[in-house]
Parts: structure tokens; C-alpha cells; sequence
């Protein structure tokens, strides 16, 4: 178990560290009817996938879901993909159209399910109360910016991706995600400070 | 020093990490830093190091499993070769422009239109000055060629089929003109349509082919 998980990190590791040309490389392979080049990208990404659409849909079976419809779907489209974005932008801008998708219908079916991140915090001892509880708090403050403040502040913390890559997913420029990075961080930085006075007059 | 609004709106970029930024947007910052210190990078740092520090990939789940679920999903699901099959769409919709473009579409009626002008074009008209002198001529010629041009999807053999049709109905008009019309065997035979040429015929002459159609029903 212990040797299967440290394999399985390291494939993920080597997701940022590998030469973006792997990607490329297994998309063509997979293009000309490879199975297993599909296979390997399917293994290279689909942690990110299922993380990316978790924090979405706040729900491990949505997420679950999701990331299978989002293979899916990158598999029916693998002649289309022309290469213009990279396969990992492409894969994330198909995640989260579905994982959107499936908060909508969520929110339509059963809007109390959802659970808020804030409020599932694990129940831990005495010795973690007041981290957990600042963990929460900072979650909550996350889950509070504005869509595409916490779009960027996610993908560029969470998902490790240059601003180059968030900014493509964000439909905006570079600059742009970097300034609405900016914005999320001292907003963030806000709503902490307001929190730990109980000052809501903090908040920008 | 750096005098860009907007310096001081690549700090948490820069607070993240330096080189995320461009070496001249780094520089900026860097200038601004020297400028007004670093008490907010401090700040901004802390609180993505915050960030940073929160689960934010939370529990995992079964991956074989669901690499397994994957798998099995993609294996059901048929590739799309739409790129394909657009490709193949757009070719028939252009050759059925063209054909339709190329060769409207033909009738029997049209087609035995055809026939009378042919006449006139394929007779031998150095020797035959009389038809040189029919007013449709011109406007028969020029829907000949027309037609020509149209018909050049067809065999050849519509054509050369005309030939015999083109020499009855022209012996028959200058034995007409020539003879007065006295014998019915000089009369165009059936099939043809055109009948301008009918307008060089003098009454006594068209009451003769009347009366040679009608021996021609009765028969």
C-alpha cells in the first residue's frame, strides 16, 4: 500500500515537472487511437481534476463524478484538441464547466446539501481547536471572495498552475489574473483581520 | 523606483513567488518595495503561506477505483470524429452546389427543345443561304450555345443522336420553300417541337401539312 501511494505521487509530481511536451505527446499518441497514452493521461491528471472539482462541488461523489464525465468527454473530443491551449488547461477547463454544471443542478435539486467547508472541519483534539478553527475561518473567507477572485486564488495556490495557465482558464489576461490574485489576498487578509477583532468594518 | 500604479497590484504575485512575475514587472516591485519597505509583503506573504498551508486537496479518495471508473467510462464511450465527419459534409454539400450549379436539373421537355435549334446549327449553312435569312437565327444560336454548355454532362451521344432529326427537318424545309410543298414526305418528322420555321410557310403550305398531320392521325 504504503509502495503503490508513493508511486502514485510521484506520477503526480511529475505532472508540474515533467516537460510539458509528455502531455502533447500523449494526446497525439492517444489521438492516433493509442488506449494507453489515454490511460497515462487519465493517471497524470486525474488527482488534480478530482481536487479541483471537490472544492467546486464540496461533495467527494460529485467530485468523483465529475472527473469521470470529464475524461469522458476529453476522450470524445481528443480529435478537436488542436494543441492551442495545454492539455492540462484544456482537461481543467473541461473539469469546471462540469463540476459548474453540477452545482447548478445541485443547488436546483437539493440546495441544502451542499455542505459549506467552514462547517465540516473534522473534529480534532484540544491541542488543534484554535488552528482548525483558523482554518476554518480562512475557508470560509475563501469561499466568501468574489467567483473569479477565488477562481484565481485557487487555481494559482491549489493547483500550482502559472498565471499564464490560471489566466486561461480565467478568460482574462495574465495581468489580470495576477491583479485579481492581489485583490483575493488582501481580501482574504481583511476578513481574517475582521474575524480575529469580530470588527466587520474590516471588511473592505 | 517605480511611479506605475499598478505596481503595487503585482505585490501578492510577487509575495507568492518572484519569478511568476516578468524579470520587468519584478524590477518594478522591487523598486517599489525599496521605496515604501516591506511591511505589506510581509503581510501579503503571511497570508498565502496561510493559504497555502490549508488542505486544500482534503481527503482523497479511492484512486484505483476510480482510475478503474474512468477507464471503463471512456471504453463505452464511443470516440466523436466529428472533425471527420464535418469534413466529409462539407465535401457532399460542395459537389452538390457544383452539380447543382453545373447541371440544373434536366428535363424531357427541355431536352427536346434542344433538338430544333440543333438543326438549324449543324445544317449547312454556306450552302443553305435560306436559313441564313431567318429571324430566330440569331437568338436560336445563342440559346444553342446555352444549351450546349449545359448539356455538356450529358453523352455525347444526346447530340450526335440530333443528327438524322437535324437533316429530315431541314430537307424538309427547303423541299417546302423550294417546291411549294407538294409532296407530304417533305413534312418534319414527329418529335420535333420547334416550329418557327412554320412562320416561312405560306397558307396554302401549312394548310397542306395540316391536312398531311391529319392523313398522318388517321393512319
Amino acid at each position: 500500500m504504503e509502495l503503490s501511494l508513493a508511486v502514485a505521487w510521484t506520477d503526480e509530481a511529475s505532472v508540474t515537472d515533467a516537460p510539458v511536451d509528455l502531455d502533447a505527446s500523449l494526446v497525439a499518441r492517444a489521438q492516433r487511437g493509442d488506449r494507453t497514452a489515454f490511460e497515462q493521461l487519465v493517471r497524470r491528471h486525474q488527482r488534480a481534476l478530482w481536487h479541483l472539482a471537490r472544492r467546486y462541488t464540496r461533495s467527494d461523489a460529485d467530485a468523483a463524478d465529475v472527473t469521470q464525465q470529464a475524461f469522458v468527454r476529453a476522450y470524445q473530443a481528443l480529435a478537436g484538441f488542436r494543441g492551442e491551449a495545454s492539455v492540462r488547461s484544456w482537461l481543467y477547463r473541461i473539469a469546471i464547466n462540469l463540476a459548474l454544471n453540477s452545482v447548478r443542478d445541485r443547488g436546483r435539486e437539493q440546495p441544502s446539501e451542499i455542505a459549506d467547508d467552514a462547517l465540516t472541519v473534522a473534529a480534532v483534539g484540544a491541542s488543534g481547536l484554535e488552528r482548525d478553527r483558523r482554518a476554518a475561518a480562512l475557508r470560509t473567507a475563501i469561499a466568501a471572495l468574489p467567483p473569479k477572485q477565488k477562481l484565481v486564488l485557487e487555481l494559482r495556490v491549489f493547483d500550482e498552475l502559472s498565471f499564464r495557465e490560471v489566466a486561461a482558464l480565467a478568460d482574462c489576461t495574465e495581468n489580470a489574473a495576477k491583479v485579481s490574485f492581489h485583490f483575493a489576498v488582501k481580501r482574504l487578509r481583511a476578513l481574517l483581520g475582521s474575524t480575529e477583532t469580530g470588527d466587520d468594518e474590516a471588511l473592505p | 523606483m517605480s511611479d506605475d500604479p499598478t505596481t503595487e497590484l503585482l505585490l501578492a504575485a510577487y509575495a507568492d513567488d518572484p519569478h511568476s512575475l516578468r524579470p520587468d514587472e519584478r524590477a518594478r516591485v522591487e523598486a517599489w518595495l525599496a521605496e515604501t519597505g516591506d511591511a505589506e509583503l510581509t503581510e501579503l506573504r503571511a497570508t498565502v503561506a496561510e493559504v497555502r498551508g490549508l488542505d486544500g486537496r482534503g481527503p482523497a479518495p479511492d484512486w484505483p477505483q476510480l482510475e478503474a471508473q474512468i477507464f471503463a467510462a471512456t471504453t463505452r464511450a464511443p470516440r466523436a470524429r466529428w472533425p471527420w465527419l464535418v469534413a466529409g459534409g462539407l465535401a457532399l454539400a460542395a459537389a452538390a452546389v457544383v452539380a447543382l450549379v453545373v447541371r440544373p436539373p434536366a428535363s424531357d421537355a427541355l431536352l427536346t427543345t434542344w433538338q430544333a435549334p440543333a438543326v438549324i446549327d449543324a445544317a449547312p449553312v454556306d450552302d443553305e443561304p435560306v436559313l441564313d435569312d431567318a429571324p430566330d437565327e440569331v437568338a436560336l444560336d445563342d440559346d444553342l450555345a446555352l444549351d450546349d454548355d449545359l448539356a455538356l454532362d450529358d453523352d455525347d451521344s444526346d447530340l450526335d443522336g440530333l443528327g438524322p432529326v437535324d437533316d429530315e427537318l431541314f430537307d424538309a424545309v427547303v423541299a417546302l420553300d423550294d417546291d411549294g410543298g407538294d409532296s407530304d414526305d417533305d413534312l418534319p418528322g414527329s418529335g420535333t417541337t420547334w416550329t418557327g420555321w412554320l412562320d416561312d410557310l405560306s397558307d396554302a403550305e401549312l394548310d397542306r401539312a395540316l391536312a398531311w398531320l391529319d392523313s398522318q392521325e388517321q393512319g
